[in-house]
């Protein structure tokens, strides 16, 4: 069964169910381990972060197992093919990561400018008490992920328009769900979380200036540092 | 009782609330017509848009009656205070806010110019084809049809589409369904007719053209022209009753 190309442009999900196909076919066998990322992103003719959403999905759902660099390996075919229908809110299928933080990319920078503008005294302290929690937080607490949230949704708070918190609302739904998660959880560690902090401080310094330039080029870096993170090659085990 | 000075930036939220505790204070009593809406902004040192805001919403709440040109007058029937206990005097929460019309329109601005952008960059020929259909439908649609708000609903709903990321669908969708808010729908009311309606058919149309031709950057000009001319029209003067 070769493998077909994918026409429309986008879309992990479709990826994972080909290769679901795929390995309901007999493709490949438990234990085996699936083609390197980039050849299967070249065969599909898909990008390389569409196809690590996809693997991710299919981690998710219980039929690999990604062992870091040392590849992805078929699992034995979930018991009831848990074919996890694709999350969706109000119709809309659940975003991919890299979708999500392209999206951000567009609106978060803009949200730090105005925020640079707008922040009450009160706001400045609550950004600054959610980089301390966050200071004070180690890579493996789940918590980071509520501090986080306080960071970014008391900026869109400080931006003025109510309109972006909720666009911001939004954005953060899928950031929780489950395959945004399991992407992160492969790419987080002490080091990266360090790396984070300074990119959110970063943002605060500019806020506390009232450098709305500064503040949106602050927040554009962290997001293309967060999607360099999730591109980057697998770590080893 | 003098009017007091708004001390926040924004919120016309503040503003129909003290304008709602005037009324039930017997400062403006039923029939009686409210200083001008210049006058107000200006003894309330906030802009005349807050100030339109705040009336609109005492007007969908029923505290007053607007009579286009002609002036806003307190309802002969205000509200009682108690049945509007979950409107006025409640403070919008961080995670409900109650969302103006203008800041709405400042977020779409923010938000639509990139995404009719990369719509022009990925629409595929199928979904060209679907923006005819929705154009074309928003041409034989008359300004009195109610279907106009739908068309024009699944026209931005299907440039967030074409650009092919479900983030920005639901970003989308998440501001559109404030569009649908009572509040909105009653300030476009005032300032909709035949001509507005020909115009933004006209600056759709516009919209289409760039994508068509595959022009990120007329796309996204024209994007921002749309939205900064339907909040220029939601800040011209009150239409003759």
């Amino acid at each position: 069964m070769p493998i077909e190309s994918i026409d429309n442009r986008r879309l992990y999900r479709q990826i994972a169910d080909q290769i679901i196909r795929l390995l309901e076919a007999g493709e490949y066998k438990p234990g085996e381990r699936l083609p390197a990322e980039r050849l299967l992103a070249e065969r599909l003719t898909v990008s390389r972060p569409t196809v690590r959403e996809a693997l991710i999905a299919l981690e998710v759902e219980g039929w690999v197992e990604i062992r870091g660099g040392s590849g992805v390996f078929v699992l034995n075919r979930p018991e009831a093919p848990t074919f996890a229908p694709t999350p969706t809110t109000n119709g809309i299928p659940t975003p991919g990561p890299f979708e999500v933080l392209f999206a951000r990319d567009l609106i978060e920078p803009d949200i730090a400018a105005l925020a640079a503008k707008h922040v009450t005294p009160e706001q400045l302290a609550n950004l600054s008490q959610a980089l301390g929690l966050m200071v004070c937080c180690s890579a493996g607490d789940i918590k980071r992920i509520e501090y986080d949230r306080e960071f970014h949704f008391t900026l869109a708070e400080a931006s003025g328009n109510s309109a972006l918190q909720l666009a911001m609302q939004a954005l953060w739904t899928p950031r929780v769900q489950p395959v945004y998660r399991c992407l992160e959880d492969h790419f987080h560690n002490e080091q990266v979380w360090q790396r984070a902090i300074i990119e959110h401080r970063e943002i605060l310094e500019a806020i506390k200036q009232g450098d709305a330039k500064a503040a949106r080029q602050a927040m554009h870096r962290h997001m293309k540092a967060v999607r360099t993170r999730f591109s980057s090659n697998w770590s080893k085990d | 009782m003098p009017i007091e000075i708004i001390e926040t930036r924004r919120l016309y939220r503040q503003i129909a609330d003290q304008i709602a505790n005037l009324i039930t204070a017997g400062e403006y009593t039923p029939g009686m017509r409210l200083p001008a809406e210049r006058m107000l902004a200006e003894q309330l040192k906030v802009s005349r848009p807050s100030v339109r805001e705040a009336l609109i919403a005492l007007e969908v709440e029923g505290w007053v009656d607007i009579r286009g040109g002609t002036g806003i007058f307190v309802s002969e029937t205000p509200p009682i205070a108690a049945l509007h206990a979950s409107s006025p005097g409640v403070a919008p929460s961080k995670d409900f806010p109650a969302v103006g019309p203008i800041e709405l329109l400042d977020a779409r601005d923010m938000v639509e110019p990139e995404v009719a952008a990369l719509a022009a960059r990925h629409a595929s020929d199928e979904t060209i084809v679907a923006f005819s259909r929705i154009m074309g439908d928003m041409v034989c649609c008359s300004s009195t049809d109610p279907r106009h708000m739908e068309y024009d609903h699944q026209f931005h709903s299907a440039l967030a589409a074409a650009t092919g990321n479900a983030a920005l669908v639901q970003v989308m969708e998440t501001l559109w369904a404030m569009r649908l808010a009572p509040l909105y729908v009653q300030l476009q009311n005032h300032f909709h007719n035949e001509s507005i309606w020909q115009q933004a058919i006209l600056e759709h149309r516009e919209i289409f053209e760039a994508v068509k031709s595959r022009d990120p950057k007329s796309a996204r000009t024209a994007m921002h022209r749309h939205i900064q001319n339907a909040r220029k029209r939601y800040v011209s003067n009150w239409q003759e009753a």
